[in-house]
């Protein structure tokens, strides 16, 4: 017998099959991270038909990862975050541990923390300017950015959205964001110039570890969707935005750790948003 | 030569590759959503039926669960001239307890032979005490039932249906016979005493009983309260406060040693309990489905829509059922939830204490004691309320609230169904500071202070002695049952 030529057979065998599982795992994983275009088609069909107005462009076709996030309050390191907002020249004018409340200062701001709401402003705000007409509210926006980062607020953590300007008084909203997903439910305020931020305040928290549950996967959003057609608020309206998200509760914002679940972020036309558990499909709000 | 060699690496290294990418696709989520769980629940289930046969049962029977955890609180041996009494948790406690219980549990069990039985009045009854007998007094009232299968190992029916609801036993000594003896039980339901001639298949070593109160060095001080006198009015002058004839008083200031307590958890805050996902699936709590916070005080808390479970980082945890909701079902599959009785709520409750702690915290369970009455006195049909107390060298622990003293575990459970649970998970040491307990005449005499209005007497039903804790530590305290409440004179 030729043991060479037979080796040599059983490599071609081998690696063709190799290209062929590897073709197929790619595939299947492909299949498993996305949902089918058909599927969306008909999802969309089906609440046209019920009464709810959605363009197939709106439903995110990526599936999600059943994850928690477990996030701490940014502020559970008092006098750290305070020499990062407040640099090395802060004081210490309240410390009562006990209580939770703190408050820090320096020649120019304060920074105060009770419980974990916190506010940051500066005690004589500089002379407001108002801003160049041309100023594009995406500039203002990186601007305002970057002046969150010299407080030490890392750029990929947030996401920044314009509110409204005021003689030349930015302010805005952020949101955290976990790996490029929003967590809704908690946000800070923020005053700000072009120059400096002048006043924030609200409630921080940072993502801190996850919790995957790999065994049991995100229901698809066209599974929630087509439960809508069940709720009365969603009768004869249009759903203009889906995100995928994580949502924490406002009442546990009072925490020193909490933990984020995964949800479908649903705008209608009427400015309304509602967060589907990605879980269950149950509507929390 | 170096072809050749080249050709067999690249050969093996092709299978490996192949079985790799087969196993990525079997296992990695996308054929089989459970991975290897689905494989191998699925031959575990396969050989359960074999498993079984080769093992047998589980281990973790009620009624072995509930011989530990339902004792008497003291047993006192009684001789002519002396008497001494032993509190749960001494050696010479498990020595008088196991004599007494081996000879009424083959009493009830039908082992012996029952000779006679006859009615008798609460004066006989009181003057076996001061004879050659032994009182296992279990300080509280038990169902029958329970108490039988506490002592036996079994539910005892039908042999005894003149006994509902007892608090304890007394095995006389018969001097006549060795081999018979006789046991003397109070039914609390209508107050009838019944004596009970029994007839062992051997002679009785009461040698055993006089080596025991031989063997100890000081006698009791204690004298009950029949022998007092304190157990009836007085004729002639007013009489505040009665004390139920088989109470023990000691006229002498005890010396008790302090002790301290702390959490089982790890206050430092990052896994505040060890055992907290054990915890978590004793309460069937669903971790892919809840909200679940720590707030500024390092309590974890998880929030499910039809519970809370809140663990403190002092040990304290508590689980709580929403309004209206109907709770986590703990039945055993064998009861009859549509009539659901003392017997079988005490059973559920028992098994559910002993999953959740036999085997993350051996050390609390093995000094649990049910605690409170165990009968169906319920004002709602089949609604209980369980107490377990955790006993440090014999002494049951409370735990101050704001309102009054809490058990170690209290559970409720309605149906079959763990409506509220909560338990300090907490550890004690004795200290080396003692303090002198107060005599227990001058409690009473507090309790009159404070109680009495003039109109009838009080009535003392029990008198222990616990530890409560409080922000200073532990202190022994004199928990007295008076006119059916509980209170606490330190």
């Amino acid at each position: 017998m030729n043991w060479s030529r037979a080796k040599t057979i059983l490599i071609i065998l081998f690696l063709a099959l190799d290209v062929f599982l590897l073709c197929t795992l790619m595939q299947t994983r492909s299949v498993s991270m996305k949902i089918p275009e058909d599927i969306i088609q008909k999802t969309t069909h089906i609440l046209q038909t019920n009464n709810i107005e959605i363009k197939p462009s709106t439903i995110p076709v990526v599936r999600g990862i059943n994850r928690n996030i477990i996030m701490k309050n940014y502020f559970e390191e008092p006098e750290l975050k305070a020499s990062l907002m407040l640099t090395q020249t802060m004081e210490s004018v309240l410390f009562d541990a006990e209580h939770h409340e703190y408050k820090f200062q320096n020649e120019k701001a304060v920074l105060h923390i009770k419980g974990t709401e916190f506010s940051y402003y500066l005690k004589t705000p500089s002379h407001t300017t108002t801003a160049p007409e041309n100023t594009h509210s995406k500039n203002v926006v990186e601007v305002i950015q970057n002046l969150l980062y010299d407080l030490g607020f890392e750029k990929k953590s947030f996401e920044l959205k314009l509110v409204s300007v005021d003689d030349g008084l930015y302010t805005c909203e952020a949101v955290p964001l976990y790996q490029s997903q929003k967590v809704y439910g908690m946000h800070m305020h923020i005053t700000a110039t072009l120059d400096e931020i002048v006043n924030l305040s609200g409630t921080w928290f940072e993502a801190k570890a996850t919790e995957e549950f790999t065994d049991e996967k995100l229901l698809d959003v066209t599974t929630v969707l087509l439960d809508l057609m069940y709720t009365p608020e969603f009768a004869g309206i249009q759903i203009e935005k889906i995100e995928l998200g994580y949502l924490a509760i406002e009442e546990y914002l009072s925490s020193r750790e909490i933990s984020a679940i995964p949800v479908y972020c649903i705008k209608h036309s009427e400015n309304q948003v509602y967060y589907a558990d990605a879980r269950t499909g149950e509507l929390l709000s | 030569m170096r072809k050749e060699v080249g050709k067999n690496i690249l050969l093996v290294c092709s299978v490996l590759i192949a079985f790799f990418l087969v196993y990525r696709i079997w296992f990695g989520g996308y054929f089989l959503p459970e991975g290897h769980d689905y494989i191998t629940s699925g031959v575990k289930k396969l050989f359960a039926p074999l498993q079984h046969v080769f093992e047998g049962d589980d281990e973790s029977d009620f009624s072995h669960n509930l011989s530990v955890l339902l004792r008497p609180e003291k047993v006192i041996v009684n001789r002519v001239t002396e008497r001494r009494v032993f509190n749960y948790g001494t050696q010479a406690y498990e020595q008088s307890e196991g004599f007494a219980s081996f000879l009424f549990g083959d009493f009830i069990s039908g082992n012996f032979r029952v000779l006679n039985r006859e009615t008798i009045d609460l004066e006989t009854y009181t003057l076996v005490l001061r004879g050659k007998s032994i009182y296992a007094d279990y300080g509280k009232n038990c169902d029958f039932h329970l108490l039988s299968s506490s002592v036996c190992g079994y539910e005892q029916n039908d042999t005894f249906p003149e006994l509902d609801v007892i608090n304890g036993y007394i095995i006389g000594q018969n001097e006549a016979n060795a081999e018979l003896f006789y046991v003397y039980v109070m039914n609390q339901t209508d107050g009838h005493i019944y004596r009970y001639l029994v007839e062992a298949e051997d002679a009785i070593e009461w040698a055993q009983m006089d080596t025991l109160v031989q063997s100890k060095q000081a006698q009791s001080t204690s004298s009950y309260s029949f022998e007092l006198n304190f157990h009836k009015q007085q004729e002639n002058q007013e009489t505040k406060l009665i004390f139920a004839p088989t109470v023990l008083i000691d006229l002498i200031p005890q010396e008790v040693m302090t002790a301290e307590g702390y959490a089982l958890a790890d206050a430092e805050g990052e896994q505040l309990y060890p055992y907290e996902d054990h915890i978590l699936n004793q309460f069937s709590i669903n971790t892919h489905s809840i909200w679940k916070y720590t707030d500024l005080n390092n309590t974890r808390v998880f929030v499910e829509n039809n519970a809370t479970l809140t663990m403190r980082s002092d040990g304290y945890i508590e689980y709580q059922t929403v309004q209206g909701g109907r709770g986590l079902p703990i039945y055993n599959k064998d009861n009859n939830k549509n009539d659901y009785t003392v017997y079988q709520a005490v059973a559920d409750a028992v098994d559910f204490v002993y999953g959740l702690m036999e085997e993350t915290m051996p050390e609390l369970y093995d000094d649990l004691q049910i605690g409170g009455d165990l009968v169906d006195s319920s004002d709602r049909q089949g609604r209980f309320t369980i107490y377990f107390d955790y006993c440090l060298h014999g002494v049951p622990v409370l735990h101050s609230t704001e309102s009054s003293q809490a058990h170690t575990i209290e559970m409720v459970i309605e149906n079959g169904y763990l409506l509220s649970y909560k338990q300090y998970v907490r550890q004690y040491e004795l200290s080396d500071i003692s303090v002198s307990l107060r005599p227990l005449i001058n409690a009473a005499d507090t309790l009159v202070d404070s109680l009495y209005t003039g109109d009838s007497p009080l009535d003392i039903q029990k008198i222990s002695m616990n530890y409560v804790e409080t922000e200073q530590g532990l202190l022994p305290c004199w928990n007295v049952l008076v006119n059916g409440e509980n209170r606490i004179i330190q």
